[in-house]
């Protein structure tokens, strides 16, 4: 599945062409802030609100081929694999995937709009890569999660309540990953939340969702 | 090796005609009770609306009953999933890989001893789609490759949702001697069709499942059978000329007409006929467009017969 999984997220145009815009947006944005005193707004505007969200949307729907991830699975079901570990094995080649390219998209536009209140700019883009790469993580699990329902449609709108919700900073904020990329990313709180605690929030977040994926996929 | 126990279910079989996008009722199976031999290969008559998918999909572990037991290799399926392969009327293949790389990751996942992929699609015919990647087939050998992966696997259990459905003509033509091979080097098979002449043409017994409730066919009575053969290169007389000697050599079956490529013939009893038609159309090397049951007084055929779905 791990194979097959990477074949469809690189033979996808859809995620080619997605990961290409938002890989554009950020780094245009970066570069239109290299000359101010922070690289954080272009990171919580551009990053972090739009890339880090679409661009794994658009690897999770390559991944299930669109569908459910049940039928996403099938294929190397009737070849003789077993529903969960096909299921699992897909989740996690999508958020390994999802890490290290929006991980490096973030510490690539963070090095390009460097400024001069940030923190050195090594320091500056590992950091920003650990924290795209754990919010993709979490983004990549809950998608896959939410591809367990009807045709993978409810993947949207999980991104449209997270958008609404996770805009905020209050109770409902600290439930989605939105709020604590941003964060993170701005050195802002969500829900009186230290940046650790909002780092382990991401992770019960992804440990959930794989959960989910791992207990809803048993039969397929 | 396949054990069901008083099974009823309400639902859908994978692969069935709501995967395939269309408005299907779920079928019902009520207190469905079965076994199937290691070694033998056992049919069930009757259409996705009386369950067969369903049924097989439960077989298969891929769906689970609301009551009853189905045990396969004395274990509940889902914990056999190596030891059964199921192949649903509309299959699912990685469309992304090659057939001879499917065929390999097959192997890997059900722990088998790899084997050259040509070698497996050759049983079927179709060695020549081994280097094409899957999503480029077309239906028909889309699903002869599904039917090799099942088919050439090592499992123990064949599962089979209209077998002979959309298959390239090798293939169907060589799929009945394959199964019973795989019966006769200890597998079980269970295959589900529409058609009762299919079904006698490969199987030891025969079922009838009938809106959800299944009843052994009994073959013993006289029958007809018409056979339609299918086009070939050679002139239609040479072809049906050669079907009918090997008829003959036969002996339980006697040719009542034969016109153009349609032969029709009878026989004393359904099981006899099968047997003598399918010993024919291999001994003539000529492969079948058709084969009907014109007339049968087989109780559960009539039975079956006034839904119009069978011959």
């Amino acid at each position: 599945m791990i194979g097959l999984t990477l074949l469809r997220i690189a033979r996808s145009r859809a995620a080619r062409g997605s990961l290409l815009a938002w890989t554009a947006l950020s780094i245009a944005a970066a570069v239109l802030a290299r000359h101010g005193t922070s690289s954080t707004g272009v990171l919580v505007t551009s990053f972090a609100s739009l890339a880090l969200p679409l661009a794994t949307l658009s690897l999770v729907s390559a991944a299930t081929c669109g569908a459910n991830i049940r039928a996403a699975v099938r294929p190397v079901v009737e070849l003789g694999g077993h529903p969960r570990f096909a299921a699992l094995a897909l989740t996690l080649t999508t958020c390994a995937v999802a890490a290290i390219l929006l991980g490096a998209l973030g510490a690539a536009t963070a090095a390009i709009g460097h400024g001069a209140t940030d923190p050195p700019p090594l320091r500056d883009a590992l950091l920003t890569f650990g924290v795209g790469a754990l919010g993709a993580i979490a983004y990549a699990a809950l998608l896959a999660a939410s591809s367990l329902v009807g045709r993978g449609a409810l993947r949207a709108l999980v991104l449209v309540v997270d958008f609404v919700l996770g805009s905020g900073s209050g109770l409902g904020a600290a439930c989605m990953p939105r709020a604590h990329v941003r964060a993170l990313l701005a050195g802002a709180s969500v829900a009186d939340l230290s940046a650790r605690a909002s780092s382990w929030v991401l992770v019960a977040i992804a440990v959930a969702s794989l959960a989910a994926v791992v207990v809803v996929t048993r039969r397929a | 090796m396949i054990e069901i126990a008083s099974i009823s279910a309400v639902g859908h079989g994978v692969g069935g005609a709501r995967d395939r996008g269309l408005a299907s009722r779920p079928a019902r199976l009520h207190d469905v009770r079965l076994s199937v031999d290691a070694g033998s290969v056992t049919a069930i008559v009757g259409t996705e609306s009386d369950g067969t998918s369903l049924l097989l999909t439960i077989a298969a572990g891929r769906a689970r009953p609301s009551r009853g037991v189905v045990r396969v290799a004395g274990a509940p399926p889902g914990r056999a999933r190596r030891s059964i392969a199921h192949v649903p009327a509309a299959p699912s293949l990685p469309l992304e890989l090659t057939v001879a790389r499917a065929l390999r990751q097959s192997a890997a996942l059900r722990r088998e001893p790899l084997r050259d992929p040509i070698e497996r699609l050759a049983q079927l015919s179709i060695e020549h789609l081994a280097p094409a990647r899957i999503e480029s087939l077309d239906p028909a050998e889309r699903r002869s490759v599904a039917m090799a992966l099942a088919v050439t696997s090592h499992a123990e259990v064949l599962l089979l949702d209209e077998p002979f459905q959309h298959l390239t003509a090798p293939a169907a033509a060589r799929l009945p001697t394959l199964l019973r091979a795989r019966a006769a080097e200890g597998a079980a098979v269970l295959v589900a069709t529409a058609s009762a002449a299919e079904a006698h043409r490969v199987a030891d017994r025969t079922f009838a499942l009938r809106r959800g409730a299944l009843a052994l066919l009994e073959s013993s009575a006289a029958a007809v059978v018409r056979i339609v053969l299918r086009d070939v290169a050679e002139s239609e007389a040479t072809a049906s000329a050669r079907f009918i000697q090997a008829l003959a050599a036969a002996g339980s079956a006697r040719v009542i007409s034969s016109r153009g490529t349609t032969v029709t013939v009878e026989g004393d009893s359904l099981d006899a006929l099968a047997t003598a038609v399918t010993a024919a159309l291999d001994a003539g090397a000529v492969n079948p467009h058709l084969i009907e049951i014109v007339d049968s007084k087989d109780a559960a055929h009539e039975a079956l017969a006034p839904s119009g779905e069978l011959g």
